[in-house]
């Protein structure tokens, strides 16, 4: 029981994540209703093996939902199973942790603990630190999730070494990132100790969008671990950072990145002026294909805020 | 391709400057790696084989050049044009007898209009234009998108230029296009250039329609740079050569990067062209200006002979499409799973899993035990899968010694008892 507070703990701010970071996808897609097993064959027609782990992935899910435990379970086997031949890093490392999340979840150890294995041994290989530092973060908070602290701790701190070499612009939202890790793992000294680092890094950044996405990210992270008036006082700075940034799609992602840490903090009030700014903003980017994807960005964040409103 | 080291202690034998070497090449351990790359260990296998089996011809399928010289016509011209005083000079950024060239062959080959003044400029060969594209748009932190198999030059600048490089793999299960859809928004988010080959180098494979739209339509939505790599394009088999800038809004997002190598016999000659949208065009000028000071004119005035004259590809397709299919026919008699590629002189397919007792863990195993036991020499990849990559380019002086060559490849394989 415990562990699954824990487990459910770690999932609603895992949720949180993604409404904070500023680039994460918003909004859902209606799909037609597919049987199980019409879901298990799609998965199947997947092109490529982190597809299909991906998409039965979603389908152990929703098994495990359904009190299918076992059946869950089974789905989950056959992913992983996708996943043990060769590879890409940046494709395969992400999906074994999810996969190693969920049966961390459903207590299936030993298979989530060799998941982990196989995936941290990929993401060393990958050269790109801001991927390099969230994937271990992830990785990290999954191992907690699997009750072997000792991992997570050298996961984490693998984030927290990838995170300060990332070049200045982009280190907050990987500092972020870790320091979510941390939180998620329940090491709330060494998360204060990143995010004391992240405030540092965003409150250096000159460009008004880098910056107040940064102190988003910063927000995101305090307004997780409760200090909700130190949130608000950086989405005040960072919202001051958003409204002077002129160029429009610019601006549109920078409100963006304010609403959803504001959201995130609480105040869906404020959240939605700031994207009803956003979508002027958005309106007015130059080029077609561009101003579609900020345009349908905002759209579904207003849409999930006013939900929220609405409860 | 990049150095790895592995020791950085000081010894008698380094040089005083020894720790001036800069970080991108290995810094105060540069020199001192130990890790023998692919193309040294085919080198020393083949050497090897030379030495133990003196009687065996090798059979090497490892080149990745044209094995015939440029045709008569372009050397007359080179023979002509050098010694005319007014070639001698600095040839700068090009001269307009070339890049009208490249224009008239741009139209007349793939229907793609181009100003020549302002949207075509030469280049040193195209992986000088490789090296240089980056730096007119990657800062520290930004990001590269590359697909993987691939020629590594562009993701070498960017790692130099403080970027970082996103592999996108090409497999066959993707049909040997990049998922593009399947690449992290985090990554958009920093990512400045995707670099894409079609026709591919090594997979053969050739571009669709449908997938340059959908990269042009990606190109936009992210705000993403497209260079795209045609040194290979009249290498096309399974269908006309086509231009990435002959899809509707591709000049808006982008650059294609043209080589006079591959198609024209002029490998060795370093001539090729960047064209595309007038403003990347001329930050790659910018860039190339404090570069170099152009090609020899004289080779330039050759290279425009050479795009006028449309024989001249036709000949050198037809010549490695027949050479393609003979080798696809004897491959697969031997138990290759290969199709013939839609284009490139390359032929990649899956690496045996082993021969007769022995199991290959590795392609570059596979392509060791060739180069060892069979003297047939080949270029293993192993990036995304076992794959071996047999180029048509091997030396034959007619069809008739073409022939001979493949049944000797035959015999030999044959009695490898491969296992796939």
């Amino acid at each position: 029981m415990r562990q699954f507070d824990s487990i459910r703990s770690c999932l609603i701010i895992i949720v949180g994540l993604a409404a904070i970071l500023p680039t994460a996808g918003c909004g859902t897609k209606k799909k037609p209703a597919l049987t199980i097993e019409q879901r298990l064959k799609n998965a199947e027609k997947e092109k490529t093996p982190d597809r299909q782990a991906a998409a039965l992935l979603k389908v152990a899910r929703s098994q495990f939902a359904a009190n299918q435990e076992a059946e869950a379970k089974q789905t989950a086997a056959k992913a992983l199973a996708k996943l043990t031949g060769e590879g890409d890093a940046n494709l395969f490392a992400p999906r074994l942790v999810d996969i190693a999340g969920f049966l961390a979840e459903v207590g299936d150890r030993k298979p989530a603990r060799e998941a982990l294995t196989q995936a941290c041994g990929l993401i060393d290989t990958i050269e790109d630190p801001v991927r390099k530092a969230k994937l271990f973060a992830d990785a990290g908070a999954v191992y907690k999730a699997n009750t072997d602290s000792a991992q997570a701790k050298e996961m984490l701190k693998k984030a927290a070494d990838a995170a300060a070499s990332v070049e200045e612009r982009f280190r907050a939202d990987a500092l972020a990132a870790v320091a979510l890790g941390y939180t998620r793992s329940g090491l709330a000294d060494a998360a204060s100790d990143v995010v004391d680092k992240l405030l540092e890094a965003a409150k250096t950044l000159e460009e008004p969008r880098a910056k107040a996405e940064a102190l988003s990210a910063a927000a995101g992270v305090q307004a997780q671990t409760g200090k909700k008036k130190q949130a608000t006082q950086l989405l005040e700075e960072a919202e001051t950072a958003a409204k002077s940034v002129d160029r429009a799609e610019s601006r549109a992602y920078a409100l963006l990145a304010v609403a959803l840490a504001t959201s995130g903090n609480g105040d869906n009030k404020q959240a939605l002026a700031l994207l009803k700014e956003a979508d002027k903003a958005a309106d007015k980017v130059p080029e077609p294909a561009s101003q579609k994807k900020i345009v349908d960005k905002v759209r579904a964040t207003m849409a999930d805020v006013e939900k929220k409103l609405k409860k | 391709m990049a150095t790895t080291t592995t020791s950085t202690a000081e010894t008698a034998a380094d040089p005083w400057f020894q720790d001036l070497f800069a970080q991108r090449i290995g810094g105060a351990g540069y020199g001192k790696g130990n890790e023998i790359y692919k193309f040294e260990l085919i080198k020393r296998a083949k050497r090897q084989a030379l030495a133990e089996h003196p009687e065996r011809r090798m059979l090497d399928f490892g080149i990745g050049e044209n094995d015939e010289m440029a045709p008569e016509s372009v050397r007359a011209v080179m023979r002509r044009e050098v010694d005319r005083p007014e070639n001698r000079g600095y040839a700068d950024n090009g001269i307009a007898a070339y890049k009208e060239a490249v224009a008239t062959f741009m139209q007349r080959e793939f229907g793609v209009s181009l100003d020549p003044v302002k949207e075509i400029n030469h280049c040193i060969g195209s992986k000088t234009a490789y090296a240089m594209l980056p730096a007119a748009f990657i800062d520290p932190g930004d990001v590269t998108l590359m697909t993987v198999p691939g020629y590594p030059v562009a993701g070498t600048a960017t790692r130099w230029f403080g970027g970082v490089v996103h592999r996108l793999p090409l497999v066959p299960e993707n049909d040997f296009f990049p998922d593009l859809a399947g690449i992290p928004d985090d990554v958009l988010a920093r990512t400045k250039l995707l670099v894409l080959c079609y026709p591919n180098s090594p997979t053969g494979k050739t571009a669709t329609r449908s997938f340059y739209e959908q990269v042009v339509a990606f190109a936009h939505k992210h705000r993403i740079i497209v260079v795209q790599d045609a040194a290979h394009i009249m290498l096309s088999y399974d269908d006309e050569p086509l231009s990435f800038l002959s899809i509707d809004g591709a000049k808006e997002v982008g650059v294609e990067v043209h080589s006079m190598s591959k198609g024209f016999h002029m490998i060795g000659w370093r001539l090729g062209w960047v064209c595309g949208h007038e403003k990347i065009v001329r930050a790659f000028a910018d860039v190339k200006d404090n570069c170099d000071s152009g090609q020899f004119m004289a080779i330039q005035k050759a290279g425009a002979a050479a795009l006028a004259d449309p024989k001249i590809p036709r000949h050198v397709r037809e010549k490695y499409r027949r050479r393609l299919e003979k080798l696809v026919g004897v491959l697969r008699a031997v138990g290759f799973e290969c199709d013939m590629p839609g284009g490139t002189y390359f032929l990649y397919t899956k690496s045996p899993k082993g021969a007769g007792d022995r199991v290959f863990a590795t392609a570059q195993d596979a392509s060791q035990f060739l180069i060892h036991d069979l003297s047939i020499s080949t270029v293993p990849w192993d990036d995304c899968g076992a794959y071996l990559r047999f180029s048509a380019t091997y030396e034959a002086e007619d069809e008739s010694a073409e022939d001979d060559l493949m049944a000797e490849t035959h015999a030999r394989l044959s009695r490898a008892r491969l296992k796939f």
